[in-house]
């Protein structure tokens, strides 16, 4: 029984790991994303605007409507650019924001 | 009528709360994320600080409540999962009246002291969050290898190593993974509460005659140990993201030692009852939320002051002593009716009944889980060593996100 376990659990531990790495989150509308509490989201959409601070960059990313997504490293992105953001919704001063953890 | 109004809210509360703790799967999160969602209605008729009345007197009974499906049942939340061995092992004893007693007298007895303290707590908790607040990963990495480390023989360390990594693996991977909803449920579930009663199952166990114990002979010393560590320990998951009253139970039983199953039944209904009701202090000192309970409070009253403070905390102690109550009443009926059933068929429909909860909650994936995790949750059982090791699966995810 405990060899049965433990093969069960490893290659198991396996199979999850391969799953989590190959799905993807629920695709959700920006409104939909903002009346969220917390936890992880998805949105689509396109770069509105895009400001640099220091050792972050915050994308206002649009589709009917907006929301901002905080990168916590200075990158570029072209305005018009179509992305896919993966983070985890936030509120910060009375405002939602998404805070990236992937973006396509 | 702001007192009835608040009286009101209490028993409410308290009713919410018997709901939230008896029955597996409906957590006080989804209760205050109902109440909040509908606040900007109720608060047409009432004050804000009556809806957080209702939420802590809710949130304080849950925690007397919850060892009650954990003990009887082997359905395990984040917060009393380390009680399922010991509780068990009383009910198969025929003392899961008295299991629950301890539990209670722990979540009592740590209310009393810890509003004794709350004055103190309001000046030192910036203190402490700011000291220690940089080490509390490493804090928690030395726990986790005093824990791997305590175990007697060199065979039986190797195997703590592996089961506190392996469920750190799987933790991590399960409460990473957005797809997975209510990822505890299946995680917790098959660790602690399955593996357990498979085992049962093969072992035939039989439950005896349950006895009502109206006396129970504690050492002062101990009793006192129990609750300076569930109250130092629940506090901390007060003060620091992450840390639950599940990293807690383990600190704390650190901090006491071997004590025996009755104050270490002691320590977690503290740490468990600690846990929510410091989480109050540091709303009030720091403004910030620890768990989902206080944080519906946060977004409802949005800051708190003393008065409010005040008013929240007579609440907590009229639900504390009504929940009291409520608990020893209701586990003299659970105990009454569990002799009358066969214990492998309980075994079976607990283990049917986790299961559709776990599909309905998290779905197939969620199944996969309680898979994984009821084998994992098997081996230290083979093995004989503690269960506790596999507590690294919230161990080791919140060890990451510190260091």
């Amino acid at each position: 029984m405990l060899k049965l376990a433990l093969i069960c659990t490893i290659t198991g531990i396996f199979f999850l790991y391969l799953i989590s790495e190959n799905v993807k989150l629920e695709e959700k509308q920006i409104f939909e994303a903002k009346q969220m509490q917390e936890g992880k989201v998805r949105i689509k959409g396109f770069v509105e605007n895009v400001e640099q601070k220091e050792g972050l960059t915050i994308i206002t990313v649009s589709k009917k409507e907006s929301i901002e997504v905080i990168v916590f490293e200075n990158i570029d992105f072209e305005i018009g650019t179509q992305v896919d953001v993966t983070g985890e919704i936030e509120e910060y001063s009375g405002k939602k924001e998404i805070i990236a953890e992937e973006i396509i | 009528m702001m007192f009835i109004q608040l009286l009101i809210a209490i028993l409410l509360g308290i009713f919410a709360g018997i709901i939230t703790g008896l029955i597996p799967g409906i957590h006080i999160n989804l209760i205050s994320i109902i109440l909040l969602s509908t606040s900007p209605i109720l608060l047409n008729f009432t004050h804000p600080i009556t809806l957080a009345v209702f939420i802590i007197a809710m949130a304080i009974t849950h925690t007397f409540l919850d060892f009650i499906p954990s003990i009887f049942l082997g359905v395990p939340e984040a917060d009393t999962a380390l009680s399922i061995l010991p509780g068990h092992r009383m009910l198969l004893e025929g003392k899961a009246f008295e299991a629950v007693k301890l539990t209670t007298i722990g979540s009592l007895l740590s209310v009393i002291f810890s509003i004794l303290f709350i004055p103190l707590l309001i000046i030192i908790v910036p203190f402490l969050y700011n000291a220690i607040g940089k080490y509390i990963g490493w804090i928690l990495l030395f726990v986790v290898l005093f824990m791997v480390l305590k175990e007697r023989s060199w065979n039986k360390k190797f195997w703590a190593g592996f089961v506190v990594l392996t469920s750190g693996i799987l933790g991590y991977i399960v409460l990473n993974t957005p797809i997975i909803k209510e990822p505890l449920f299946p995680l917790l579930s098959g660790l602690f509460g399955i593996s357990m009663l498979i085992n049962s199952i093969f072992e035939k166990s039989v439950l005896p005659k349950q006895r009502i114990t109206e006396e129970i002979e504690i050492n002062k010393k101990d009793l006192t140990k129990s609750i300076s560590a569930g109250i130092f320990s629940g506090g901390l998951t007060s003060f620091f993201p992450g840390l639950g009253a599940a990293q807690a139970s383990i600190i704390g039983s650190l901090l006491v030692g071997n004590l025996g199953i009755c104050c270490f039944l002691i320590l977690l209904g503290a740490i468990n009852t600690v846990n929510m009701l410091l989480s109050l202090v540091t709303l009030y000192t720091l403004n910030k939320a620890r768990n989902g309970a206080v944080l519906a409070i946060l977004k409802i009253i949005e800051s708190i002051n003393l008065s409010e403070l005040m008013i929240i905390l007579i609440g907590t102690i009229i639900a504390a002593g009504i929940a009291t109550h409520l608990a020893m009443n209701i586990v003299r009926v659970f105990s009454k009716i569990i002799e009358k059933v066969n214990y492998q068929i309980l075994c079976i429909v607990i283990i049917v009944l986790i299961v559709t909860l776990v599909f309905i909650f998290s779905g197939s994936i969620g199944l996969f889980v309680l898979f994984i995790s009821t084998m994992l949750g098997l081996i230290p059982i083979y093995i004989g060593i503690g269960k506790n090791h596999s507590m690294g699966c919230l161990l080791i995810p919140v060890i990451i996100y510190f260091i």
